[in-house]
């Protein structure tokens, strides 16, 4: 039976030891030092850089589409989606990663770091779950008109003229319900990115703070 | 005690080192340098995401596991101290392996940013559960 007085000893006795020999060569460490960080900051920045170089591919598709398409109505909507909602998502997206890049929590204390990486995973999801609600419907848009286009052009759909009122009301509908439909999906998988990451975390969080 | 096999140690201690490195320009001499690399090192075990294993709640399964370990090898005392605070959680690591490093528990709640007061509770809770761990036969 070993008692808890004893712990320290026996921590003393086996351990001390062991971590006085384990000097580390300079060479060893210049080769950890080259090594790539797993750490969640790393990993959050590794994800916001791709989802920057995945929007930057989106508001090209949608600024190439007026060209493509040629028609009134669709200019309009595409040019208003780039101004009011692609331009501007973009630059709050590389400010985000800015912020990120500057942020440093491993030196402060374990209950401080906890607070603030739970605060910046709850918003790099919030971001991420915004943005991809935004892409959602602008890429079946463009992919259903695009369809539509190419099929009438190998003859087939004949009798649709996309660019009419109701031909663009029904792939916009059919782009809406996509979205929603969507919504359950991308809440399961940011819950599997990191959501039950979070949990883990504001358990440690709960646990420092129960008493204080 | 923050990972399961040799691979996850060796990651775990490269980011160690990694992240000692990158926070070294900002250490101001505002609290001694143990209690600095105290804070890199358990911040990283902490935060970081690992591989999913195992985890059992039920002390009947807790305690199988380790009267396996005193099967095994009955006069390990190590042996059997690190596969009972394997048992703890993460946050019960960091302040018992401080315990354990001979940390006076204002230390251990500069690391840890609770109150010392605290610290004293928490500890007197975690021996509890040591206790309980340690003492099956």
């Amino acid at each position: 039976m070993v008692e808890l007085e004893n712990l320290k000893d026996i921590w003393k006795q086996h351990i001390d030891p062991t971590i006085d020999k384990q000097n580390i060569e300079k060479q060893e460490i210049e080769r950890l030092l080259k090594g790539r960080s797993t750490s969640i900051l790393e990993k959050l920045k590794r994800n916001l850089l791709l989802e920057i170089a995945m929007f930057v591919v989106c508001l090209l598709l949608v600024a190439a589409v007026p060209f493509y398409f040629n028609s009134t109505p669709v200019t309009i909507l595409f040019i208003a989606a780039l101004v009011f909602i692609f331009i501007p998502y973009l630059f709050y997206y590389i400010k985000k990663y800015n912020e990120l890049n500057k942020f440093s929590i491993f030196h402060n204390d374990i209950k401080t770091s906890l607070q603030s990486l739970i605060l910046q995973l709850e918003k790099f999801l919030k971001i991420y779950f915004y943005g991809s609600l935004i892409l959602a419907p602008f890429s079946v848009f463009i992919s259903a008109l695009a369809c539509l286009y190419e099929m009438k052009a190998l003859g087939y759909l004949l009798y649709f003229d996309e660019f009419s009122k109701p031909t663009l009301a029904i792939i916009l509908s059919f782009a809406l319900v996509f979205t929603l439909l969507s919504y359950p999906i991308l809440k399961w998988y940011l819950r599997k990115l990191y959501g039950q990451h979070i949990e883990t975390l504001k358990e440690y969080l709960k646990e420092l703070e129960e008493v204080e | 005690m923050y990972t399961s096999n040799q691979d996850d140690h060796n990651d775990l201690f490269q980011e160690m080192i990694l992240q000692l490195w990158k926070a070294f320009p900002s250490f101001r001499n505002e609290a001694k340098i143990t209690t600095f690399m105290y804070r890199i090192a358990l911040n990283t075990a902490i935060s970081g995401i690992r591989k999913k294993k195992i985890k059992t709640t039920e002390l009947e399964s807790i305690s199988f596991q380790i009267k396996e370990t005193i099967e095994e090898n009955f006069s390990d005392e190590l042996k059997l101290l690190h596969a009972s605070i394997e048992q703890l959680s993460d946050v019960e690591k960091s302040i018992v392996l401080l315990f354990l490093e001979d940390k006076p528990y204002d230390e251990i709640a500069e690391i840890t940013g609770i109150s010392a007061n605290y610290v004293a509770v928490k500890m007197n809770r975690i021996k509890e559960k040591l206790r309980k761990l340690l003492n099956v036969k």
